[in-house]
């Protein structure tokens, strides 16, 4: 039987050159699952997922995936393994067309196969249909979104790793985006998602990580984080210093 | 007017091959963004070797392309992976290194040259005989060179733009983390992109050795000349190449022919920069395209 877990960091550590990031990261996922992770600027949410999709090598500590670690694959294999990713900035490509966006997250698909998950994908994000021919230089914000999660699904992940989905986008949208990814779960897909915006990312998932500095400061069911008024101060309303450091901490 | 037609096909004709020469800095240049300061020297490596097989076996410019091609693709990769894969700086610093690199490419492959066929102009006697097409006569040789040249730039422009393969050779080019996130292995992307590029060098240049004599030196001239092809038709915008190869296939027919040939130079330069002043984004580029 394949294990439970689906994701697991074991005291991650990872950096940029001299600067260390992560000081010993613990996480693990369970299949099907959602994970919010939350933190302010620079609380290196961003790179927690580099590290999780091989963009930066790790000075400590192991990720494994399904099981098997990750270590020694970089990062089109570990997409290939099963791992979406839809990365800070979107990371399109800006001068092909929607079509040829998501055609791409399926490149190792055959045709056939390809054209019947771009269809499925047009079914999660119907906004998209009709954008299928349009460049993704020429969408909006909310729409090349859209386009970068659809083609993180294109390779039918099990695991999906979101970068702050809501960045710039008026809360009616990520509102509709939220809504979109939560038409997903319940086949087994498991969500990552790294978050400024609190409120938004702990409504959707189950299970909620507040990041402080590249440490783990409290972490619980999403609900109970939500109703922590001292975590949701600190990362909704702009409040820049959060007051509540020792929160309660719940295994 | 029988001169003006018969003008006008030759410069047509010339077209296809400075298409070629020009489409493979497309791939390398205008989609990689990989400022190759080699790709004249490879063009004449192409050539070159051409007129060895020429001269050794006899063989024929069009017998000598897929060889002189194969060749350069197989350079290209070595260069992709041995010192363009190990350029890790990013930004404007990974750039100057890249220019870098390839400046000192084009010495090695210019020196290697030289070493191994000396500094005399080389040609290849090739189909030296006309077609007569109504009233104008057609260089054969020429003619021959032009389809096939007309005809593998095609083929390739369809590839980058029809296939899936192709595609992920844009897609990696404008969003490296994006293509990795997908699942697509960018350094063997890169890798073939390069080499396929090059390869279009090696092949032009066996083509052109058997149209205009060429020596080692001349890869400087045909770098240019090639940037300046893409820079007027677009930087990665096939239509746009393609109209510019005309363009200096035509000016260069004519002024050659009217004011000679040290005029159809200074001409043809003239031309660019007045189109690189008016249209600094190419005869078909659009402003402000993503
Ligand atoms: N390429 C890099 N080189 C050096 N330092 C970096 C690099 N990227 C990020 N950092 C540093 O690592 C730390 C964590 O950055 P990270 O991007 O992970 O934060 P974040 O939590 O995603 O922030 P944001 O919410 O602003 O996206 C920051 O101090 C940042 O300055
Ligand atoms: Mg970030």
């Amino acid at each position: 039987m394949a294990p439970p877990e689906i994701l697991s960091l074991k005291g991650v550590r990872a950096g940029y050159g001299e600067v260390a990031v992560l000081h010993g990261i613990d996480l693990s996922l369970a299949r099907g699952e959602t994970l919010a992770v939350v933190g302010a600027n620079g609380a290196g949410k961003s790179t927690l997922l580099r590290a999780i999709m091989g963009q930066i090598a790790l000075t400590g500590g192991e990720i494994a995936f399904e099981g098997r670690t990750l270590a020694r694959f970089p990062t089109y294999h570990r997409t290939r393994l099963g791992i979406g990713y839809a990365p800070e900035g979107r990371q399109l490509f800006p001068g092909m067309s929607v079509d040829e966006n998501l055609e791409m997250g399926a490149a190792r698909a055959r045709p056939a196969e390809r054209r019947k998950r771009i269809e499925r994908m047009f079914g999660i994000f119907p906004k998209l249909a009709a954008l299928r021919r349009t460049h993704c230089g020429y969408l909006s914000g909310g729409e090349q979104q859209m386009v970068a999660i659809a083609r993180a699904l294109m390779g039918e992940p099990r695991l999906l790793l979101l970068d702050e989905p809501s960045t710039g986008l008026a809360p009616r949208v990520v509102a509709e985006l939220y809504a979109s990814l939560a038409s997903l779960l319940g086949t087994g897909l498991a969500v990552l998602v790294v978050e400024q915006n609190a409120r938004a990312a702990l409504r959707f998932a189950g299970r909620g990580v507040v990041f402080e500095d590249g440490r783990i400061t409290a972490q619980g069911e999403a609900k109970a984080l939500i109703a922590d008024r001292r975590v949701v101060s600190a990362y909704v309303g702009g409040l820049a210093t959060p007051e509540w450091a020792g929160a309660p901490t719940e295994g | 007017m029988i001169t003006f037609a018969t003008l006008c096909v030759l410069g047509l004709l010339w077209g296809g091959v400075y298409l070629l020469m020009a489409e493979g800095l497309n791939l390398i240049y205008g989609v990689m963004k990989v400022v190759n300061l080699a790709h004249g020297d490879f063009i004449v490596l192409g050539g070159l070797l051409a007129f060895s097989l020429f001269e050794r076996g006899g063989l024929t410019p069009i017998a000598a392309f897929p060889i002189a091609a194969g060749l350069l693709f197989l350079i290209g990769m070595a260069v992709q992976l041995g010192v363009l894969e190990q350029i890790t700086a990013q930004g404007p610093e990974g750039e100057l290194r890249t220019l870098l690199a390839t400046f000192g490419l084009s010495y090695v492959v210019a020196n290697a040259s030289f070493l191994l066929w000396g500094s005399q102009f080389q040609s290849i006697p090739f189909l030296q005989g006309a077609v007569q097409a109504g009233p104008i006569a057609v260089p054969e040789g020429l003619l021959v060179c032009s389809l096939l040249a007309f005809g593998v730039a095609l083929l390739v422009h369809v590839w980058l733009t029809r296939t899936i393969t192709g595609k992920s050779v844009h897609a990696t080019a404008q969003s490296a983390l994006g293509a990795a996130s997908c699942g697509l292995n960018i350094r063997r992307i890169r890798t073939l992109a390069f080499a396929l590029g090059s390869a279009m060098a090696g092949g032009a240049g066996a083509l052109v050795i058997s149209l205009i004599p060429f020596q080692t030196s001349t890869g400087g001239d045909l770098t240019v000349q090639a940037f300046t092809l893409i820079a007027l038709g677009g930087l990665g915008n096939y239509p746009g190449a393609w109209l510019a190869a005309e363009l200096l296939g035509l000016t260069e027919v004519f002024t050659q022919y009217y004011l000679g040939s040290n005029a159809a130079s200074a001409v043809v330069y003239v031309v660019f920069i007045g189109v690189l002043i008016f249209r600094p984004q190419g005869l078909l580029g659009r402003v402000g395209r993503v």
